[in-house]
């Protein structure tokens, strides 16, 4: 079964997102647990990285941060000697960037503002109801 | 600690014509907005300058940029991988 | 061991649930403001709380209720508390995994045929609406290119000032006589 005509396009829009960024890798929407909702990736994402014991550490350790006294945490940048990852707290989801470290974080960051647009409407899958 | 900064920024806010200032580092992370100056388009005015000055590889002094539009014009340039940009009103 | 109380100035946490713990300070005379004293293993900010308590000679009923909020405070006090020993503790079955990754994919393909995809955003702005003006201007003014470069000196210049000042211990003791 080919994959639905919307799918399709939501996979064209994230690309487009990625490609906006130099040395971005990955975008990996996940829920708290790092189950994957969406992703897109080029093949220079590090394997490792896209597996669930990865993606759900964020969601602990964003609940950890945010008992820090400095109110809830937003997100998380590692760097790596030769990758970067930032997270992004979006509650029920989370978002995951995975990108070169020579990769512009501030431009990594803004995407935030896009990201927005689509996570709206992406909440309702994560949602138990 | 970073007084001297916050100082800098804003003696450059009393220059006539300016509306705003914004200081990056080499990673595109903000490290000092005025005015209109908006925090998440740091990315991308370091980016800018990294670009411009992929234009010129051997020169050693980094490309001025100036950005135009209706009501505003933006100035760039990095010097030892800070970038600084300052708005200005061109009315 | 790798555990650390958080203090309680946190205001989004208190001021979440603060329903059953206000009225029932109100509601009781039995209770008191003065602190008993409590064993210092105990006190944490959410037990320090449960002075102002009634004791549980009350009714029964308020004895669930009582209950209850204790068990709140309890909750609150150990979710408050950032424990570094328990963060790799949870993990899932693989098969709950794939059943979830495939529930969400299902429901996402359902979700994206209702709601549109925003178009994708614009690489460039839109600039000017008469370039025709711009372009005949007089080149950037020789003075814009000195402001600049000024500015852009002296940035450079006191962002070397920079340094962190040792205000206080980066390891506090908890507790220890």
């Amino acid at each position: 079964m080919s994959m639905p005509e919307c799918r399709k396009e939501l996979k064209k829009y994230f690309n487009h997102l990625m490609s906006l960024v130099e040395g971005l890798y990955a975008i990996i929407i996940t829920d708290r647990d790092g189950v994957p909702v969406f992703k897109v990736s080029t093949e220079n994402a590090p394997e490792l990285a896209l597996r669930p014991t990865f993606l759900s550490t964020f969601g602990m350790a964003t609940d950890q941060a945010s008992k820090l006294g400095l109110s809830k945490n937003k997100s998380m940048i590692s760097t790596y000697s030769a990758f970067q990852v930032v997270h992004l707290n979006k509650l029920p989801l989370i978002v995951t960037m995975v990108a070169s470290s020579k990769t512009n974080t501030g431009m990594l960051l803004a995407l935030e503002r896009d990201f927005d647009n689509v996570l709206k409407d992406m909440r309702a899958v994560v949602d138990i109801s | 600690m970073e007084k001297a900064l916050e100082r800098q920024l804003d003696e450059t806010m009393n220059n006539p014509g300016v509306v705003g200032v914004l200081c990056a580092d080499k990673q595109g992370l903000c490290l000092g907005a005025r005015g209109t100056g908006e925090r998440q388009t740091c990315g991308l005015i370091t980016s800018l300058a990294e670009t411009a000055q992929k234009l010129h590889p051997d020169e050693s002094s980094s490309p001025v940029i100036s950005i135009e539009t209706d009501n505003m014009q933006i100035l760039i340039k990095s010097k030892e991988g800070i970038t600084t940009a300052v708005y200005k009103s061109s009315t | 061991m790798g555990n650390c109380c958080c203090p309680s100035d946190d205001k989004g946490f208190q001021e979440q649930e603060p329903d059953e713990r206000s009225s029932l300070i109100g509601n009781h005379p039995g209770s008191s403001n003065s602190p008993r004293l409590v064993p210092r293993s105990e006190r944490t900010p959410g037990a320090s709380r449960s002075d102002s308590f009634p004791s549980p000679q009350n009714h029964a009923s308020q004895r669930g209720d009582e209950q209850s909020a204790l068990n709140r405070i309890l909750h609150q006090t150990a979710s408050n508390v950032i424990d570094v020993a328990a963060i790799d503790a949870r993990s899932m079955e693989q098969h709950e995994y794939l059943d979830k990754a495939r529930q969400y994919s299902s429901k996402l393909t359902m979700l994206c045929n209702k709601t549109p995809i925003p178009s994708r955003p614009h690489s460039l702005p839109s600039g000017v609406g008469n370039p025709h003006a711009i372009l005949s201007a007089p080149p950037l003014s020789q003075a814009d290119i000195q402001f600049i470069t000024q500015v852009a000196d002296r940035t450079a210049q006191t962002l070397k000032e920079i340094k962190v000042k040792h205000k206080e211990d980066l390891v506090v003791p908890f507790g220890v006589p």
